[in-house]
């Protein structure tokens, strides 16, 4: 890996810890009480952002998975793997911040008939299959296998934005804050932005991380290889 | 009134905190693990190559 590659993780890693402080300060200690929800509704602060970072993650996923396909480059498949690996992690946040929120202001953990809960879970569960898939499949086809897997997945995202319309509004329970204009204080504007920025950044480490790995893993390999072939 | 839901709160955060501690710690041990062996290993490619010198 390039010497000017490595020299930027530090710098990234002090920005993103001073984004999520800064971000959690902003969060805890200055946005006041929703009149309503009351204290639980800050969890919105970490479960948009984690589904912002997780939809950017895909994105990538899909992006680099048509790329692999087309000119089968190892790189774009180990960023593949990687933005696919962390956007489950976030996946995974969405998903129990939503349940822990759902329950206590809806009064149920899951409810089958709103069609955004059941599209996340979905999604939640392609990504899922792509992680198990790519740790533990046959490594000689996982590639190709988590390339279609990671474009499938990666293109039911807009279903899982858009799903909150397929209901009329008085049937539904997921809130749409932003479109209804739902957040009139503005520290919660501050909050927002600086959490969705911060968890954005985030992601961008653990992708950065998690391509290192994988590609050290990946030289390692080659160099095993290519030593246990001179030695014969 | 508005009613005491900071135990949500809590749990919640609780579980974002150790959804994220779990994967960033894996990662980071994974990571430390495959540049001690690849450093290892190219401190004895060196040795042996000195040694045949």
């Amino acid at each position: 890996m390039p010497k000017s590659t490595r020299s930027l993780h530090p710098l990234l890693a002090l920005l993103t810890l001073c984004a999520v402080g800064l971000a959690q300060w902003l969060v805890l200690m200055v946005v006041p009480n929703e009149r309503v929800m009351g204290a639980v509704q800050r969890i919105f602060y970490f479960h948009v952002g984690s589904a912002f970072a997780c939809y950017a993650s895909f994105g990538v996923v899909f992006f680099a998975s048509i790329y692999y396909l087309a000119t089968r480059n190892p790189k774009s498949d180990l960023l593949s793997l990687a933005a696919g690996e962390v956007g489950f992690a976030f996946c995974t946040i969405v998903l129990v911040t939503g349940m822990i929120w759902g329950h206590s202001a809806w009064n149920t953990w899951f409810r089958w008939e709103e069609p955004r809960l059941v599209t996340f879970l979905v999604l939640w569960l392609i990504f899922l299959s792509f992680t198990i898939l790519r740790n533990f499949g046959d490594p000689a086809k996982t590639a190709t296998h988590g390339a279609v897997l990671g474009i499938l997945g990666a293109a039911s995202v807009p279903l899982v934005v858009f799903s909150i319309k397929l209901l009329p509004q008085s049937a539904r329970l997921h809130p749409e804050v932003i479109e209804h204009g739902g957040l009139k204080d503005p520290s919660y504007w501050w909050a927002f932005g600086l959490s969705s920025f911060a968890l954005m950044l985030l992601a961008g480490l653990l992708v950065w991380v998690r391509y290192r790995v994988g590609y050290l893993e990946e030289s390692w390999r080659n160099k095993q290889g290519e030593e246990s072939c001179d030695d014969t | 009134m508005t009613p005491d839901t900071f135990p949500s709160l809590f749990w919640s955060y609780t579980a974002v905190w150790l959804i994220l501690g779990v994967y960033i710690l894996s990662l980071g041990i994974r990571l430390r693990k495959l540049e001690d062996t690849i450093a290892k290993s190219s401190k004895g490619c060196c040795d042996t190559d000195h040694k045949n010198d």
